[in-house]
């Protein structure tokens, strides 16, 4: 599989025969630094686009994905439209979440570059396979599963694509929540603490509105050997509020693994390394109805 | 100018009736199984052929809810269900998840499936792309869209659109919350949400602590947009509210029969009589509410930013008609009252009608000054005719 930086090369040394890496970026400089650690692609959040709480671009790279995941509104469709025909050129994945970027890509004979991402809304394997058959490349699972239920999934519908690091979108929102209440819009450095809980979510509003995330790290480098043995081969990496050198250690450790280390010790330095709280996420906790 | 379906909402059998008789033309339910709101009195088979049969005696048409974002486990049993749906003379199917439109669409294609606001359709190329591919017959649109994406879509859709009018608003995108599931794991889009984002948080920025903060919406209630969402073709106008009282959706329904049914048969109407339509909306309403987006981004006069605003309790309802005797009503009570309060009566098709109480015994007879306590049966004579089943309120 051909994917990554055309100006570096760096892509074309990793071995991406089977399991595929792709990393949001935190912020568009990071591709290359990316690339070299692991990544097989590289995806960039599209400005005025995308729903991540990370640093957006516009200038279009060739061989980067992108983020286009918003909710679009009607008076937007010429803007999207455009963009897509911006990107017809590359042959990057293009993440989106609104039905209707569906019916635009196969205007431009782009479908087969897309991949449905809708944070909540894939959770089990008709809706993975009703989506699949629409002729897209990938729709990423839910990542409020269990691991039973994500392998399954995989089982089902193996070209998944499953999350499996990165701080989790737990909301979005349309209304400016952080600046109703004097915060600056753009700003990575604010978080939400409920009055009567310890821990900290990242929270993030820009003029499409408001996102808050996970206080902790989803870390996945103990069942990510799980899914591929389910013939999951898609991972999927989410550097929003990750900083530059833990975004690519998170890559590089998720690279080795699959190439054959120990997860348990790549975890562990991963750990000692970095504050951040590494959770399994929802894994082995199942919600309730 | 197009009339739309006025689409209700109940939790159950009851509030289905009380729906139907005091307006709405349709009203959705959820069953046993495969519904959001999975702590609303759901519906069994029985209940949902009863409210069906009700229904076709009264013109009306019941929908119901298969709207949670399905799990393997959830599509168990569905087709079963579906065609058992279908046999109790449902309309229409109300779904979230695409497999579930296309299987409906299979399965039992004498259905029509309205794509839930679950899916936040903001354009019309989504749900035209939904029509094509899993053949739905309607798009219930997002609570985020204005009055000009109402408009817009609506014109160039190639289904029918359903707009909210009435009650809760989700603050994040419907569907894409899961603050509940972190918070409590219980799941939201299970019906299990425990509305997390009405607690109150420290807003940080970086180390330092700059103030509290909530983001629990305050409820919908688009009187002043009715008029233009029926003038840009909406096809059912739909209040939410499952969970809410019977006297909340008899108040609710009714209120909006009569102004739809007003602007219908005489345009814009005036600021006088929208003053008044409104007072008869703000009667069944317990919580503030706010026009949502229809006048564009809802900001922080959309939020309920004090504690003592959310779900104020709402003292109006005095109690409904059990039986009348020789023009004395006997009211099963709910609210306190006195000698010399005015009441009104809302009964179903007709007009409210109000007046000063005169007098009151309780069940041994006694006369009193005052009704203290709630679901006591007490006698009031009432000077115009009313029938069991109506609702008697504070003015």
């Amino acid at each position: 599989m051909i994917s990554g930086s055309a100006s570096t090369g760096i892509w074309a040394m990793n071995n991406t025969e089977k399991e595929r890496i792709a990393v949001l970026a935190g912020s568009p400089a990071d591709p290359e630094g990316l690339y070299a650690a692991g990544c097989d692609e590289v995806i960039l959040a599209y400005d005025g686009l995308s729903l991540a709480a990370v640093r957006k671009a516009q200038q279009i790279l060739h061989g980067t994905g992108w983020m286009l995941n918003a909710v679009f509104f009607e008076d937007e469709k010429g803007q999207v439209q455009k963009v897509l025909a911006q990107l017809q050129a590359g042959t990057g994945s293009i993440y989106f979440s609104d039905p209707a970027l569906c019916a635009w890509a196969d205007e431009y004979g782009m479908t087969d570059r897309l991949v449905y991402r809708p944070d909540t809304l894939a959770v089990s394997a008709p809706d993975l396979l009703w989506w699949m058959k629409q002729g897209i490349r990938s729709v990423c699972v839910s990542p409020l599963l269990t691991l039973e239920e994500i392998l399954a999934i995989g089982d089902a519908c193996p070209d998944c694509e499953v999350t499996v690091h990165g701080h989790l979108p737990m909301s979005f929102s349309r209304r400016p929540l952080l600046s109703s209440f004097g915060a600056q819009k753009g700003r990575f450095d604010y978080t939400l603490q409920e009055e009567t809980r310890q821990e900290h979510y990242p929270a993030y509003e820009d003029e499409r509105g408001t996102l808050i995330y996970t206080d902790y790290v989803q870390c996945s480098f103990t069942e990510i050997l799980q899914m591929r043995e389910h013939g999951i081969h898609r991972f999927f990496i989410d550097g929003s509020f990750l900083g530059e050198e833990e975004l690519m250690d998170a890559v590089r450790g998720y690279r080795t693994v699959l190439d054959g280390a120990d997860p348990r010790k790549v975890e562990e330095e991963y750990r000692k390394k970095y504050r951040s709280v590494l959770s399994s996420g929802y894994y082995r906790e199942k919600t309730i109805e | 100018m197009k009339k739309p379906e006025l689409l209700a909402p109940a939790g159950d059998p009851e509030r289905c009736r009380t729906a139907i008789l005091y307006g709405a033309d349709a009203v959705y339910l959820g069953g046993r199984r495969f519904s959001l709101r999975s702590r609303a009195s759901n519906f069994t088979l029985q209940d949902i052929r009863e409210a069906c049969a009700f229904a076709r005696e009264h013109s009306a048409a019941i929908h119901v809810t298969i709207n949670v974002i399905p799990h393997e486990q959830d599509f168990e049993g569905l087709e079963d269900y579906l065609k058992e749906l279908r046999d109790a003379g449902v309309r229409a199917v109300i779904v979230a998840s695409p497999a579930i439109m296309a299987l409906a669409k299979k399965t039992v294609p004498e259905l029509e499936v309205h794509c839930s606001t679950q899916l936040s359709i903001t354009n019309a190329a989504a749900a035209d792309f939904l029509q094509k591919r899993a053949g739905i017959d309607r798009v219930v649109l997002a609570r985020e869209c204005s009055l000009d994406d109402v408009r817009r879509i609506t014109a160039s859709c190639s289904v029918d659109t359903e707009a909210f009018i009435h009650g809760g608003m989700c603050v994040n995108w419907s569907g894409r919350c899961t603050l509940s599931n972190r918070m409590t794991l219980r799941d939201a889009n299970r019906g299990g949400c425990a509305q997390s984002c009405r607690w109150r948080y420290h807003l940080y920025r970086g180390e330092e602590d700059t103030g509290m903060m909530t983001m629990g919406s305050k409820d919908l209630c688009a009187v002043h947009e009715i008029a233009a969402l029926m003038e840009a073709g909406v096809s059912s106008f739909k209040i939410e509210g499952r969970m809410k009282t019977e006297y909340y959706v008899a108040s609710i329904v009714s209120a909006y029969r009569h102004l739809i049914d007003e602007i219908a048969e005489k345009g814009r109407l005036s600021e006088e009589r929208m003053r008044w339509h409104t007072e008869q909306i703000m009667k069944g309403e317990n919580r503030e509410v706010c026009s949502g987006f229809y006048r564009g981004t809802a900001g922080r006069d959309s939020l309920i930013l004090r504690r003592d605003q959310d779900d104020r309790l709402n003292h109006r309802y005095l109690g409904k008609v059990e039986s009348v005797r020789s023009g004395r009503a006997v009211l099963v009570t709910r609210n306190p009252f006195s000698i010399g309060d005015r009441a009104e009566v809302m009964s179903p098709g007709m007009p409210v009608h109000s007046f000063i109480i005169e007098e009151m015994k309780d069940e041994e007879g006694n006369y009193l000054e005052r009704s203290r306590t709630p679901m006591r049966r007490i006698e009031i004579p009432v000077p115009f005719e009313v029938q069991p089943g109506d609702m008697m309120r504070r003015e």
